[in-house]
C-alpha cells in the first residue's frame, strides 16, 4: 500500500492511492498523508485508480482528510474510483459526502 | 644426530675446564722454568770457561814464578857458564807444565865457548830431562822478532804462541825474561817454554765431557777454543786453523754483524756472552779473558742445549697432565656413570608401565636426587592405578550410556515420511545431542484422525535429563491415548514428572493436536520456545501463553490455546539449541535470524526434510566449526489439508493485531478463489469479514493483552458460513443499530460503519456467547 503527494501546480494537488486500504496499514497511511494538510486554498484530488480495496477503516482515513482539507478551505475531489470499492462508498453512502472527478 | 650420555657430557665439560686450567699453569710454569734452566746451563758453561781461565792462569802463574825465582840463581852463578846446564835441567825437573827452557846470551859473552852460546833442557818423551848445549849451530834466535822484541823490552814477558820445531814440536809459548851479569847488564834471555798441549788435549776432554754429560743425542754440540790477543786460533776442533787463521776473520766472512761487533770486544780484553748465528746456528757464545796471557777462551754452545732442559721439562709437564686428565675422564665418566645407573633402572621400569603393568617394582636408589625421582615415580604409579580404575568404571559408563542413548533415539520417530499413506501431512524432525545422551525429545502419533504431537527440552544434559526425557516421553504417548486435550496430557505429565523431582529438574513442553480434517489445533506451550508458522508471505511466531515449565509445581492449570494451520502452512517447532547456538565469539543464532531463515525459505515451498535441513544448514553457516553445547531439535509440521468442496472447511487464526489483517486478505484471496467469487462479491466478503474481525481486535480485549482470533469457514453447495471466535469480552455486533446511511455522516463519526457492511456483504449474522466465547457466524448465500 502506497500514498503518493504529487503537485501539479500552485493550486493542484493529487494524492495518489494503490493496493489495499485496510485496516493494517490505515495508520500509516494516515502518517504518510500528513503533508497533504500543508495546503490551503487549493484543489486536492484523489486518485483512487490504483485502488483496489477499502475497508472501514480507509474510510475513515478518507474522512479525515476530508475534515483537515476543508478547514484549509481546500476542495477535494476523488477520481477514478473501481468498481468493487466504488460498491463500498455506495453502500456506506460515503458517495455522498466527497465529490468526484 | 645421536644424543651424548650425561656421564658424556659431565666429563667433557669437567674435562674442558681441567684442561683450561692446567694449561694456564703449564704455561706459567713453563715461562718461568725455561728461564730458570736456561740460565743454569748458561752458568753451567760459564763455569767451564772460567774453569778453563782458572787453569791457564795457573799454569802460566807457575811457569812464570819459576823462570823469575831461577833467574837470581843463574845470575848468582853467572860466571861459571857450565853450571847453568845443571840449573836448567833441575828448573824443568821441577816444574811439570815447563816442556823446556833455555839460556841464550849475546854474542861473545863467553869467548871461551866460542861467539854464540847457548843451553836448553827439556823433557823427553819418557818425562826424562835432557840438556844440549848448541854453540854455532842453534837456531838464530837472535835475529827472529820475537827475540828482539822481547831483549829491547824492559821487563819479562810471554811470547806469542808458536809451534817449536826443535824441541817439544808441540804449540807453544814462551816466558823470556833477561839475564844480566854482575855489572846489571842484560847478557841473554832466559826463556821458559809451557807446551800448549795439555791446554789442547784438556780442551778435547772438557768437549768431550760435555758431549757425554749435557749434550747426548743433539746433533750440533758446544765445542771450545781459544784465541790468543791479535785473534789467533791457539786451540780449536779444527786443528788446522791454529796460528793459521784468525778469529775475527772468520766472523768476517759471515753476513751476520753481530760475531764482529763480540771479535771486537774480545781483542779488548772483555768477558761476557751473547746470542748469534754460528755456522748456521742459533747459538750462545760464553767468552772470558786471561789475563797475563791476555787471551780468550770460548765456548759455542747451541741454543737447543740451553733450553734443552726447559724443552724437556715442559714435555714431561705435558705429558703427566695428559696421562693425568685422562685418568680424571676415565673416573669422571665412570663415577657418574655408576651414580646414572638407577636413571636406566628407572627406564626399564617406565617401560613396563607404560605396558601397563602399574605395579612394578621401583629400583633402590641412594641420591637423593634420583630419590625424589623415585617419590614422583610411585606417586604417579598410584594414580595411574586410581586413573585406570575411573578409566574403567567411565568406559563402563559410556557403554551404559551409549545403550541409554540407543534406547533414547529409538523412542523418538525416526522412520520417515512416518505417514506414507497420507497426502495431507508431510512431518520430518531430527534431534542432534550434544553429549551422547540428550535431553531433547519430540514424538507425534494419529489417532482418530488428529495429529498428536510434543516437543521437549530437558535442563540439563547427559544421562539424568535422558531419564526425565523418557519418562515424560512415555508420560506422553500414554496420556495422549487416554485424552484428546494438551492441557489434560500435559497436567498428567506435569504430575509425573513432580512426583519426587527432589532436585528440581525440570522440562520445557510444548503439545498440540492438531485436527487433520480442519487444521483446527489446540496447543499447551509449557515454557517452550514458540513454534513458528511458516507460510509463504506470512510467517510468524505462534502466540503462546505463559505457562511454566514441567516439574515444578504439580498442580499448576495449564491453558490451553486453540489456533487454525491453515493448509500449506509448516509448523517449525525446535529447542533453544538451535535459536542460541552460538559462533566462537559467542554471538547467537537468535529467534530472529531464524524467523528470517523460515520466510525465506517459505517462498521455495520445500518438503518438511528438505526445510528442516536447510534451517539447520543456515544455523550451521552462521555458528561455522564451532562445537555446540546443547542438544539440538527440530520438527516440521507441514500441514497440507484437503480440498473437498462438498465438505468445504478451513481455518485460520490470527493475533488481535491490526497488522494481522493483512494476513488475513492473504486467507480470504485463497478462500474467495476457492468459491470462484468474482471482484466484487470478493472485495464485499472480505471487507466484510475485516470490520467484524478489527472489530474484536479494537474492542473485545483490555489494551495490551494478546489472544488469538479464529475464523473457521465451511461452505457447501447451497451457503458459506464464518465462524469468528474470540475469548474476549462479551459482545454482540448485532444489537447496535443499524445505520442510516442516507443521513450524512458528521465529522468523524463514523462508528457502526464496520456492522453496517458486514450486514450489507454477508446474507445473515448471528451471535452466540459459548464456553467464554464470542461467535459470530456470518454466511453468504451461494
Amino acid at each position: 500500500m502506497n500514498a503518493i503527494i504529487k503537485k501539479e501546480d500552485d493550486k493542484r494537488v493529487t494524492l495518489i492511492l494503490d493496493g489495499r486500504l485496510d485496516a493494517s496499514v490505515a495508520s500509516h497511511i494516515a502518517k504518510e498523508v500528513e503533508p497533504l494538510f500543508d495546503y490551503s486554498d487549493c484543489e486536492i484530488v484523489i486518485d483512487c485508480s490504483q485502488l483496489d480495496y477499502i475497508s472501514s477503516s480507509g474510510l475513515r482515513l478518507l474522512m479525515i482528510i476530508n475534515q483537515r482539507c476543508r478547514a484549509n478551505h481546500c476542495e477535494l475531489y476523488i477520481k477514478g474510483l473501481q468498481e468493487r470499492v466504488l460498491d463500498v462508498f455506495q453502500t456506506t453512502g460515503f458517495v455522498n459526502l466527497f465529490q468526484f472527478k | 644426530m645421536k644424543k651424548k650420555s650425561i656421564a658424556n657430557r659431565l666429563s667433557l665439560r669437567i674435562m674442558a675446564v681441567l684442561i683450561a686450567l692446567s694449561a694456564v699453569i703449564m704455561i706459567t710454569v713453563y715461562v718461568i722454568t725455561k728461564d730458570s734452566m736456561a740460565r743454569e746451563a748458561e752458568s753451567r758453561y760459564e763455569g767451564i770457561i772460567l774453569h778453563a781461565n782458572e787453569k791457564i792462569r795457573g799454569v802460566l802463574s807457575d811457569v812464570y814464578v819459576a823462570a823469575i825465582n831461577n833467574v837470581n840463581i843463574i845470575e848468582r852463578d853467572i860466571d861459571d857458564p857450565d853450571k847453568l846446564q845443571a840449573h836448567l835441567e833441575r828448573m824443568v825437573s821441577q816444574n811439570m807444565y815447563m816442556s823446556s827452557c833455555r839460556l841464550i846470551f849475546e854474542p861473545d859473552v863467553y869467548p871461551e865457548k866460542g861467539h854464540e852460546f847457548e843451553i836448553c833442557a827439556w823433557r823427553d818423551s819418557g818425562e826424562m830431562v835432557r840438556g844440549r848445549q848448541m854453540n854455532e849451530n842453534h837456531p838464530d834466535f837472535q835475529i827472529h822478532s820475537w827475540y828482539k822484541d822481547a831483549f829491547k823490552s824492559s821487563e819479562g814477558d810471554w811470547t806469542p804462541p808458536y809451534f817449536d820445531r826443535e824441541a817439544s814440536r808441540q804449540l807453544t809459548t814462551t816466558y823470556a825474561t833477561h839475564i844480566h851479569d854482575r855489572s846489571g847488564r842484560k847478557v841473554g834471555m832466559l826463556g821458559a817454554d809451557v807446551s800448549l798441549e795439555w791446554l789442547r788435549q784438556r780442551h778435547q776432554r772438557v768437549d768431550a765431557e760435555n758431549h757425554e754429560r749435557f749434550e747426548k743425542g743433539f746433533k750440533e754440540q758446544s765445542y771450545s777454543f781459544i784465541i790468543d790477543n791479535d785473534g789467533s786460533y791457539l786451540i780449536h776442533p779444527d786443528e788446522s786453523r791454529v796460528l793459521k787463521k784468525k778469529f775475527q776473520e772468520i766472523t768476517a766472512q759471515s753476513p751476520d754483524t753481530l760475531d764482529d761487533v763480540v771479535a771486537r770486544k774480545m781483542l779488548q780484553g772483555e768477558s761476557g756472552s751473547c746470542r748469534l748465528q754460528n755456522d748456521g746456528i742459533d747459538s750462545w757464545m760464553f767468552y772470558s779473558f786471561v789475563k797475563y796471557a791476555e787471551w780468550t777462551v770460548v765456548i759455542v754452545v747451541p741454543e737447543a742445549i740451553i733450553y734443552h732442559n726447559g724443552n724437556m721439562l715442559a714435555a714431561i709437564i705435558l705429558a703427566v697432565l695428559f696421562i693425568g686428565l685422562s685418568i680424571v675422564y676415565m673416573l669422571c665418566h665412570h663415577f657418574i656413570k655408576k651414580s646414572m645407573r638407577p636413571l636406566r633402572r628407572f627406564v626399564v621400569a617406565a617401560g613396563r608401565v607404560a605396558k601397563g603393568q602399574f605395579d612394578v617394582q621401583l629400583p633402590e636408589v641412594k641420591s637423593r636426587e634420583i630419590d625424589a625421582l623415585r617419590s614422583a615415580f610411585k606417586d604417579m604409579q598410584i594414580s595411574l592405578i586410581d586413573y585406570e580404575k575411573a578409566t574403567a568404571s567411565k568406559a563402563a559408563m559410556e557403554q551404559e550410556l551409549k545403550i541409554a542413548s540407543d534406547i533414547q533415539q529409538q523412542m523418538l520417530p525416526k522412520v520417515y515420511p512416518p505417514f506414507p499413506e497420507r497426502t495431507d501431512i508431510d512431518i520430518y524432525g531430527e534431534v542432534v545431542t550434544a553429549k551422547m545422551v540428550g535431553g531433547d525429545l519430540f514424538d507425534f502419533f494419529i489417532r482418530n484422525e488428529k495429529l498428536f504431537f510434543c516437543i521437549g527440552d530437558v535442563a540439563g544434559k547427559g544421562a539424568p535429563a535422558a531419564l526425565v526425557m523418557a519418562m515424560a516421553h512415555s508420560m506422553f504417548r500414554s496420556a495422549s491415548m487416554a485424552y484428546a486435550s494438551p492441557k489434560l496430557i500435559i497436567e498428567y505429565i506435569n504430575r509425573s514428572v513432580c512426583e519426587g523431582n527432589d532436585s528440581c529438574m525440570f522440562v520445557t513442553f510444548f503439545i498440540g493436536v492438531l485436527d487433520l480434517a480442519n487444521g483446527r489445533l489446540l496447543y499447551t506451550n509449557a515454557g517452550h520456545e514458540p513454534p513458528v508458522l511458516v507460510r509463504e508471505g506470512y510467517t510468524r511466531f505462534l502466540y503462546v501463553d505463559n505457562n511454566i515449565p514441567l516439574g515444578l509445581k504439580s498442580d499448576w492449570e495449564y491453558t490451553e490455546q486453540k489456533a487454525f494451520i491453515d493448509r500449506g502452512t509448516t509448523l517449525l517447532l525446535y529447542t533453544d539449541g538451535h535459536t542460541e547456538a552460538e559462533t566462537v565469539s559467542n554471538e547467537q543464532y537468535g529467534r530472529n535470524r531464524m524467523r528470517q531463515e523460515a520466510s525465506r525459505l517459505a517462498h521455495r515451498r520445500l518438503d518438511s526434510r528438505s526445510f528442516i535441513k536447510a534451517i539447520q544448514q543456515a544455523e550451521q553457516t552462521f555458528v561455522g566449526d564451532t562445537p555446540q553445547g546443547d542438544d539440538i531439535s527440530l520438527l516440521a509440521i507441514n500441514y497440507k489439508g484437503k480440498t473437498d468442496m462438498k465438505h468445504y472447511h478451513r481455518g485460520f487464526s490470527l493475533v488481535n493485531e491490526v497488522q494481522e489483517v493483512s494476513a488475513l486478505a492473504v486467507f480470504m484471496r485463497s478462500v474467495c478463489e476457492d468459491m470462484h467469487f468474482n471482484e466484487l462479491t470478493t472485495a464485499g466478503v472480505n471487507i466484510a469479514i475485516e470490520e467484524a474481525v478489527v472489530n474484536v481486535i479494537n474492542y473485545a480485549y483490555p489494551k495490551g493483552s494478546r489472544a488469538n482470533i479464529l475464523l473457521e469457514v465451511m461452505a457447501d453447495e447451497e451457503k458459506i458460513t464464518f465462524k469468528l471466535c474470540d475469548d474476549g469480552m462479551p459482545f454482540d455486533p448485532t444489537s447496535v443499530k443499524n445505520k442510516d446511511v442516507a443521513q450524512p455522516i458528521e465529522k468523524s463519526n463514523v462508528g457502526g460503519l464496520g456492522i453496517y457492511l458486514i450486514r450489507h456483504y454477508m446474507d445473515s449474522i448471528s451471535y452466540q456467547r459459548i464456553d467464554g466465547q464470542n461467535v459470530l457466524t456470518m454466511t453468504k448465500n451461494l
